[in-house]
């Protein structure tokens, strides 16, 4: 079995708002869904450690990092209608984001292992220079650039029942980023069609696989099989995924059915994506609903892990069946013809 | 000549301050007011909010045409939604929004939707002031 390098501890509590669905049990939950896997000696907890400035800013707008920190420093608040802020929040929020780094590396000295950051704040949403959608910094993003500089080529999965517009706005011209998504739509934050198909210098690195309210498991899996073509020929050398389990049947803020087994699913086709050990690591993104998140992430991380165990089966007859082949094809004509156009442009 | 101005509107004094300025803009430009009301994750959850009676009453003071101003309701953050919509349908060629009063950290870019559209609009923004300065 290969071991779980994991870190989680560093005092994200004080990131809390009253009343808000982004709360510290959720961190919790995933814990207690890592200790519901008994993993003994191959649990292999790392060392927090803060991401540093330069980290940070290969994503981050230095302005606003600075403006980030200001804000919280006077004592936060509500950043959006969505997103708070406390007086705690930045130092927590680069502690989340070095988590993510203190993983990969982790992972890349071991050259085995499965990594897993319970991030909180979550990242996916967070764009360059803006906060948003419960999101401060792009945990996975500030990950991904890290490697990116280290030579590696990253694809990130992102089965976040939203759309991961802060991380598809980040790599949106970055050639050696790969961003796959499979999202609820129309949903928050209204972005992610197959029409996004990246920019000038990255046409075909970002692929969007849109499914209607109430897909299933099955529906999901073949959305993100169908994405494999694309990611062979990437040729990745990391696998990053964006793990929210807001598409939990019993997630309160969305409508797609999965349960853990289709989680389990999806973790062994990302895994599949992996060249090799110790090449995937899951960033905890989205998940509402406390009991689906710790059962969804035991299910992800034991069929990463070699093992299978999940509380509940896989589904399957849902609506949006054609979802993923269709987004595939309408991805595929797009870069078609923005590849047409820059060469006329040329 | 303007076809279409978007306004940002979540019910705030600010945003009904902005929405004066907006449908004044229209009138005089003969152009479309798409009143834009953008809905967020939490929001999400609840029944799609019907336009509200103030923008009728100010649409009905200003006496302008009820069939020229559009009420539109978004998935996403204030600014996304207004940076959005530039493209079809709306096609905005002006953007108004309402600046928060005192009492919030204005100077700074974050949690700004007005600084944040300044930034990145591809068109004109108008920002409407807090009747308090």
């Amino acid at each position: 079995m290969s071991p779980l390098v994991l870190n989680a501890d560093y005092g994200a509590q004080a990131h809390e708002e009253a009343g808000h669905p982004e709360r510290p049990a959720r961190a919790t939950a995933a814990l207690e869904g890592v200790a519901d896997l008994h993993l003994g000696g191959d649990l292999v907890v790392v060392g927090p450690r803060a991401a540093r400035r330069e980290e940070l800013a290969r994503v981050h707008a230095g302005g606003y990092l600075d403006e980030l920190g200001a804000f919280c420093y006077a004592g936060g608040g509500d950043l959006d209608p969505d997103t708070y802020a406390t007086a705690d929040s930045w130092s927590i929020a680069v502690q989340a984001a070095g988590a993510g780094l203190a993983v990969v590396d982790a992972l890349a000295e071991r050259g085995d292992g499965v990594g897993f950051v319970v991030t909180r704040p979550p990242g996916h949403h967070a764009l360059a220079d803006r906060a948003m959608g419960f999101c401060l910094l792009n945990n996975i993003a500030v990950a991904a650039a890290h490697l990116i500089e280290a030579g590696e080529r990253v694809v990130i999965v992102d089965w976040d029942v939203h759309h991961g517009n802060g991380t598809q706005s980040i790599f949106w011209d970055e050639p050696r980023v790969l961003y796959v998504s499979t999202h609820q739509w129309p949903l928050y934050p209204g972005s992610g069609t197959p029409a996004e198909v990246g920019g000038p210098r990255a046409l075909g690195r970002t692929l969007n696989l849109p499914l209607p309210p109430g897909a299933t498991g099955d529906v999901v899996r073949r959305a993100l099989e169908s994405a494999a073509p694309v990611v062979e020929s990437f040729d990745p050398t990391w696998v990053l995924v964006s793990a929210g389990f807001d598409a939990h049947r019993a997630d309160p803020l969305a409508d797609l059915a999965l349960t853990s087994g289709d989680f389990a699913a999806l973790a062994a086709l990302a895994g599949g994506f992996a060249p090799g050990p110790g090449r995937i690591a899951l960033f905890l993104e989205g998940g509402y609903d406390l009991a689906a998140l710790r059962a969804s992430t035991t299910a992800s991380l034991s069929a990463l892990l070699g093992e299978s165990s999940a509380d509940e089966a896989p589904t399957s007859g849902g609506p949006g069946a054609e979802a993923g082949p269709a987004a595939l094809e309408q991805f595929w004509r797009t870069v078609e013809v923005l590849a047409s156009s820059e060469e006329d442009a040329r | 000549m303007t076809r279409s101005i978007a306004v940002g509107f979540d019910g705030s004094p600010s945003a009904t301050r902005a929405l004066r300025v907006a449908l004044a803009l229209a009138r005089d430009a003969g152009a479309t007011t798409w009143v834009l009301h953008a809905r967020g994750m939490l929001e999400e959850r609840t029944a799609e909010p019907a336009i509200p009676p103030v923008v009728s009453e100010t649409v009905t003071e200003l006496g302008l045409d009820p069939e020229r101003v559009r009420w539109r309701v978004e998935n996403g953050d204030p600014c996304s939604v207004l940076l959005r919509s530039v493209a079809p349908p709306v096609e905005a060629e002006i953007l108004v929004v309402g600046r928060r009063g005192h009492g919030h950290p204005e100077g700074l870019l974050v949690g700004s939707t007005s600084l944040q559209l300044v930034e990145h609009a591809r068109v004109p923004v108008v920002v409407v002031p807090p009747l308090d300065e």
